[in-house]
């Protein structure tokens, strides 16, 4: 005691402390490099097993495989966005959206659109919404033998879902978006600022590179928050360094974060020009194959889920969907969370992710019953 | 940045710095006082950053230096394609070009087999109202034959 009050009054005493428990801390750092090391090269991402069930082009649709008992009759689909890849909300086993759903008992798949190349770059958001989505529900509906599917649409595949939705409002049980921006009114993300077209010209970008080049993507979302990409993360990994479950969701993170894909080119040029710059959606004027995209046609139950400090997609970009749709059941959540802590943090998987389990099993169908309206629109059908 | 901005951005960076170091009030700092002071730096940066991010200068900066690696792109692509030519091999603009004959040919098969069962569920249509008329004529034929 004596000691340490000795310390605490006399300064050159009390900076010596801090500089030896400084210097342990830097040799502990350095013990762990070689634990570093093996954690990167332990990584593993997207643990749940999968089995493909369908496959055009490029896009594969992936069962997820598990021993849980399947309770509910009404199959889930995840709609990924085009950018990065769909294993992020099956990231790790305590850190996965997939298994809380596949414990609460439903049939989930998710939709890998695949890896454009230059051959894709005429893909337009016409061939994502009419003909791959379109195809992967109806083969769920099929091997399900469901007449209507629930839908989990994740940042911009939440869009593109409710596109689909809107334009086939009968497949669509339930609508759930993830941090999905539909309107873009406004100027809060800096990614409307800078695809203003005053300064931002995607027909010369897409007509040079053909697709939108996934360096490119990557550096622009780290450009978003630079101090903490670029500064702030590796200052905390040097601070926790020595702690493996911190190495082991680093590592997961980073695996993910640095596997970008390509956007093909034409639905980019759609994304930007369409949606960025002249909003169409939200103002009902966008047409996908000559059919008008109309929110108001989706009358299906809507889960909006939206993250308060969500960088990318912020909460106004999301929050006007649930009035701009025909729904009367719709409901909205805002986590704390960042765009990517919607789907691995351990607040959501706490707190979020078994109520949003819990609202969409009751308004799905149950294992071994049929819904009243289903069982009447097979009748008529028969 | 310019000068200005740089100056707002560091007094404002060493304020919060400085507030950070002077909090706490018991006789000794705490063990985390350069962790806080490092906090605050960071906090002030992200905010001149996103401010910066927003700015005419840096926007205008950015579409300066897309233009110019658009166009350096460009010209590789047109120096390519010139070359490959010259040896009679395949650029990225004839796989492209291919690609929009491939999708173009496509569109057109699928309109027409769009029409094909347009026109198959018409026919069947009639069929199906031919063979209802028929079905009711026999019942009314044998119905007049029981009569009779």
């Amino acid at each position: 005691m004596v000691e340490a009050a000795t310390a605490t009054a006399n300064p050159f005493a009390a900076g010596a402390d801090a500089m030896m428990r400084e210097w342990q801390t830097m040799l502990r750092k350095t013990l762990a490099l070689p634990k570093v090391v093996e954690a990167a090269q332990r990584v593993r991402v997207g643990t749940t097993p999968t089995r493909i069930v369908y496959s055009e082009d490029k896009l594969r649709l992936l069962q997820y495989r598990t021993e849980d008992e399947q309770t509910v009759r009404t199959p889930l689909v995840v709609v990924f966005a085009l950018i990065n890849r769909p294993y992020i909300l099956d990231l790790k086993p305590d850190r996965s959206v997939v298994r809380q759903f596949l414990r609460a008992g439903f049939d989930v798949y998710n939709v890998d659109w695949g890896i454009p190349t230059s051959g894709d770059r005429f893909l337009s958001i016409e061939d994502y919404v009419e003909r791959y989505l379109d195809h992967v529900v109806d083969e769920v509906r099929r091997r399900c033998d469901v007449d209507s599917i629930n839908v989990l649409g994740y940042c911009m595949g939440g869009s593109l879902s409710a596109m689909y939705t809107a334009l086939h409002p009968e497949k669509v049980r339930n609508l759930m978006m993830l941090a999905a921006p539909v309107d873009w009114s406004d100027r809060e993300s800096l990614l409307s600022v800078w695809t203003d077209p005053k300064y931002f010209d995607v027909d010369k970008m897409i007509d040079v590179f053909g697709n939108a080049p996934a360096e490119w993507l990557q550096s622009s979302f780290a450009l978003l928050k630079p101090v903490q990409n670029l500064i702030g993360k590796y200052v905390n990994f040097y601070e926790k360094m020595d702690d493996e479950k911190f190495l082991e969701d680093f590592f997961a993170m980073e695996t993910w974060l640095n596997d970008n894909i390509p956007v093909a080119g034409e639905t980019f040029r759609q994304f930007v020009k369409d949606l960025f710059q002249k909003n169409l959606l939200m103002k009902g004027e966008m047409e996908i194959g000559g059919r008008r995209v109309d929110l108001k046609r989706i009358t299906c139950p809507i889960l909006n889920l939206m993250a308060s400090n969500d960088h990318l997609v912020p909460c106004g970009q999301s929050a006007a969907f649930n009035d701009a749709v025909g729904s009367s059941d719709r409901r909205a959540i805002t986590l704390p969370a960042g765009h990517i802590g919607m789907a691995v943090g351990s607040k959501a998987h706490r707190d979020l992710w078994p109520a949003v389990c819990e609202w969409l099993k009751e308004r799905s169908e149950g294992k071994g019953r049929r819904g009243k309206d289903e069982t009447s629109k097979r009748r008529k059908a028969k | 940045m310019s000068t200005d901005a740089f100056t707002r951005f560091w007094t404002d960076a060493m304020g919060r710095m400085a507030s950070a170091g002077v909090m706490p009030t018991a006789a000794a700092p705490p063990p985390n006082l350069m962790e806080q002071m490092r906090d605050a730096f960071f906090e002030g940066m992200t905010k001149h950053a996103e401010e910066y991010l927003r700015s005419e200068q840096f926007l205008t900066g950015m579409k300066q230096t897309m233009d110019h690696a658009l166009a350096a792109r460009q010209q590789i692509n047109d120096f390519l394609t010139k070359n490959l030519q010259a040896f009679q091999m395949p650029s990225a603009s004839d796989v492209g070009e291919v690609v929009r004959v491939v999708r173009n040919m496509e569109d057109r098969l699928e309109r027409q087999l769009d029409g094909m069962s347009k026109r198959i569920e018409r026919l069947e249509g009639k069929k199906a109202k031919g063979e209802r008329r028929n079905g009711e004529m026999e019942k009314g034929g044998k119905a007049k034959t029981l009569k009779r």
